[in-house]
């Protein structure tokens, strides 16, 4: 199965500061490299989890640093393991977009991936007022789709084996092989090529997590992850299902997409005092932050998903039950308490899985694409 | 007690392969491994242990084209600045690392984040070289057939940065809190939202995390127009510019002093860092030949291509050795600042087209210095001492070699006349500098 990690402050659970070790901006850098050791495909930075009203409550860490400066600072950091950021498409231009990943997917030799927010929050939008938004769900839609083709296609305007640095000749890179894209669409015209070479893994590997309809056949066009919230096998299993055949009809291959069910895991030694833990978190959200949650549970909520509350031998067992049965094809953790939950969930949960046989035990490649095991796309361009 | 000497500061702009156009043929340069982690690392860690004040990173956001096609006989533009600088603020502890973003395609909340998480992130070591984007080419990357007009792009700009500017004082430097058996993340009462409503933007705020550890990042400013001049007058907290002779430099420093004053700003508010690109060796003659050796790599079509992209004129069918046509040149399209500097570099040269295209392709419009450490510290310590800069933004011609030698031959030689640091004394980049953190609105 394939593992990774979301990290969110002090932890995914809105009383998990209170329990938190971390000082007020936490150390990424620690908790990436215990991710690393213990062999997960990547960690996750955002999506941002908190409104002005639940940041001015005082009571709940909803801060939310840039993810893709923070991305950047963790690549010297670390090795082998992928590295994910958040960006919101409904303000955000796809050139600088493609060009950012573009060039950390290279500075990292491979382990970028982007996690598209097609989100259009009323809270965010007025940061951004003087912009004129899509007025229906259609457009919005639209231009998230037509967004993703252009940056796919930015991507692919070197060829792979444009840069020859030939001393000799003189010719630093073949002008032959660098191509404008000329797109010309509804909501973008980009003339190109960008202004970074072609990413390592040919394009960085594309997460996404809108569970609306629409965001389901925006998913089975471009997605390469997806990030699943359902609360039962059933539900996960209908999902992956329905997910799996949009992908089909939208002529791809199923096989392409990853899906990953979104899990936050509330351990302990045993069932009981798991059950306490939860209780515990739960009643100490301060009430001011718990109101501010409460009136912002209309807009579609990343904090959705499943929550498991026991042991790590019982999650273990759920977690390699649920892939068997088709449900996805494996999970994306998001620990209620960060940094402290991440003992528990690496030196208790990860090794219960190794030994289940549904982990490997070490990284086999080096891209992230080589950990999800997805191919390289080809570059049109190149044919 | 005598005055301690006036102190140099340095900025390493960076450049995949260097700053000469044929840097990337030198033979000690690295050419295939321009995009690559350890290059960057190495660069950054060599500026580090030169105890520069700060990492630069220029932008392009077109690629370089000959005829509309891509023109590969030189080496690639710099990466993502703002991507950059966060990878190598990982690999340093001290060096400031300072990004060129335009405030043309971009939004001042989202910028203002990313900036803010590149100073936390660095530990205070974050810069904002503030730009606007002139080149049509670029426009029709971001969805515009043509540039804005200038006048329109700097009072886009000026309202981009009240608008920044606010936001990272939105929260107060004690607004975190962390009091867990309170429940109390931060205090809301050192929160405010901003709602700054202009002409170009409606930004409510406040920021969604904590106010940088510098206050706001080091502002830096590059423009050389009237407006641009203007901007940087009323912002700029470090300025590059090109000047290729001191007693322009002088009088560049001095109205730009005087300008800053009807903002109510006094001198030392900023750092003015002429470019300056050193070609250092042993002796004269061997740095003679070395510039000879990187003339030769210059392949004709590149330095004619450049000369003609730098100053928005067709040179491709004009016999090089005819001279200059500076008048025919200023009269076809009004030449930006750095096109203009050019000219008159050429006009006081008597250039012929071929030598103003080995001129461009050498420093392009910065000043270049040719010859041993001592003679480089000698033109460093007059040009401080005349008070024609605060330092030098250095472009060496080919990396990293000829940055190697300025950080262990020419660094001591200054280090010895007591006019630049022997070690950081500070953490962040505004102490490096020897600026003021701003208060915010929440102090006292």
């Amino acid at each position: 199965m394939h593992l990774t990690l979301s990290l969110t402050g002090h932890g995914f659970h809105p009383a998990g500061w209170r329990q938190s070790s971390a000082p007020a901006i936490p150390n990424y850098r620690a908790q990436v490299q215990r991710a690393e050791s213990a062999g997960l495909d990547a960690v996750l930075l955002g999506p941002a989890l908190g409104s002005p009203g639940l940041l001015l409550s005082g009571g709940a860490d909803a801060m939310q640093l840039d993810p893709m400066p923070l991305l950047g600072s963790l690549v010297p950091q670390s090795r082998v393991i992928g590295l994910g950021a958040s960006v919101f498409m409904s303000h955000t231009e796809p050139f600088h977009t493609a060009r950012a990943f573009a060039v950390l997917d290279n500075l990292s030799a491979g382990r970028a991936a982007w996690c598209v927010d097609t989100r259009q929050l009323d809270y965010a939008a007025a940061d951004f007022a003087h912009l004129p938004l899509p007025a229906t769900t259609a457009a919005r839609y639209a231009r998230a789709l037509e967004y993703i083709l252009v940056v796919k296609q930015l991507w692919d305007s070197w060829q792979d084996d444009t840069i020859i640095a030939d001393k000799a000749s003189g010719i630093f890179a073949h002008g032959t092989r660098v191509h404008r894209i000329d797109h010309a669409g509804e909501y973008f015209t980009v003339r190109g090529p960008l202004t970074a070479i072609r990413p390592r893994q040919g394009r960085p590997v594309i997460v996404q997590w809108d569970m609306s309809a629409e965001g389901l056949a925006l998913a089975a066009a471009t997605a390469d992850v997806f990030l699943a919230s359902c609360a039962t096998l059933e539900e996960a299993k209908a999902f992956s299902a329905s997910l799996r055949a949009a992908t089909a009809t939208a002529g791809r291959d199923p096989a392409e997409l990853r899906v990953l069910l979104n899990l936050t895991p509330i351990l302990a030694a045993t069932g009981p005092a798991a059950e306490a833990r939860a209780t515990d978190l739960d009643a100490t959200v301060p009430p001011a932050a718990a109101q501010a949650l409460l009136a912002e549970a209309g807009e579609d909520g990343p904090r959705s998903g499943l929550r498991f509350i026991g042991t790590a031998a019982a999650l273990a067992e759920q977690m390699g039950a649920w892939v068997a049965a088709g449900a996805c094809d494996g999970w994306n953790l998001r620990p209620a308490v960060l940094p402290d939950d991440l003992g528990p969930l690496l030196s208790e949960l990860v090794p219960a899985l190794q030994r289940a046989g549904h982990l490997r035990n070490a990284y086999a490649g080096a891209t992230l694409r080589e950990h999800l095991g997805l191919a390289r796309p080809a570059n049109p361009n190149a044919a | 007690m005598a005055t301690p000497p006036k102190q140099l500061h340095f900025g390493l702009f960076t450049y995949p392969g260097g700053h000469h156009i044929a840097g990337w043929r030198h033979p000690s340069t690295p050419s295939s491994e321009l995009m690559t982690l350890d290059f960057w690392r190495n660069m950054a860690q060599l500026g580090e242990r030169g105890k520069f004040d700060l990492f630069f990173v220029g932008d392009t956001l077109f690629t370089r084209e000959k005829d509309g096609r891509f023109f590969g006989r030189q080496a690639f533009s710099n990466p993502d600045p703002v991507s950059l600088c966060s990878v190598v603020s990982a690999v340093t502890e001290r060096i400031g690392v300072v990004a060129t973003l335009s405030t043309t395609y971009h939004e001042p909340y989202a910028i203002a984040s990313k900036f803010a998480t590149l100073d936390h992130v660095s530990g205070g070591r974050a810069g904002w070289n503030i730009v606007t984007t002139w080149e049509d080419r670029a426009s029709q990357n971001f969805s515009r057939a043509t540039a804005l007009p200038k006048d329109d792009r700097y009072a886009r700009g000026t309202d981009f940065m009240r608008a920044c500017t606010a936001l990272w004082d939105s929260w107060g430097d004690d607004a975190m809190l962390m009091d867990r058996a309170g429940g109390r993340f931060l205090d809301p009462s050192r929160i405010q939202a901003v709602h700054h409503r202009s002409d170009s933007f409606d930004v409510a705020g406040p920021l969604r995390q904590p106010r940088p550890p510098q206050g706001w990042p080091v502002l830096v400013q590059a423009g050389a127009s009237p407006p641009g001049r203007r901007f940087a007058a009323q912002i700029a907290e470090a300025i590059f510019t090109a000047q290729t002779n001191m007693a322009e430099a002088q009088a560049f420093r001095s109205s730009t002093h005087a300008l800053m004053a009807e903002y109510g700003r006094p001198p030392e508010a900023v750092v003015i860092m002429p470019g300056l690109s050193p070609l250092v060796a042993d002796t004269e003659a061997a740095a003679k030949r070395l510039e000879e050796e990187l003339a030769e790599l210059v392949h004709p079509e590149v330095a004619i291509w450049m000369l003609s992209e730098n100053l928005y004129f067709n040179f491709y069918d004009r016999d090089p050795d005819d001279p200059m046509p500076i008048e025919e040149v200023r009269a076809s399209r009004t030449p930006t600042s750095n096109g203009e500097s050019i000219l008159r570099a050429c006009a006081r040269g008597n250039l012929t087209i071929g030598e103003a295209a080995r001129h461009v392709a050498r420093s392009r419009a910065h000043q270049s210095f040719v010859g041993t450490p001592e003679q480089l510290a000698d033109l460093m310590q007059t040009w401080l001492e005349a008070g024609a800069c605060d330092g030098f933004n250095l472009l060496p011609p080919y990396f990293p070699t000829q940055l190697k030698v300025f950080v262990e031959e020419v660094v001591p030689v200054l280090q010895r006349r007591g006019i630049y640091r022997r070690d950081y004394e500070g953490t962040t980049l505004r102490e490096h500098l020897g600026l003021k953190r701003p208060p915010g609105r929440h102090a006292g």
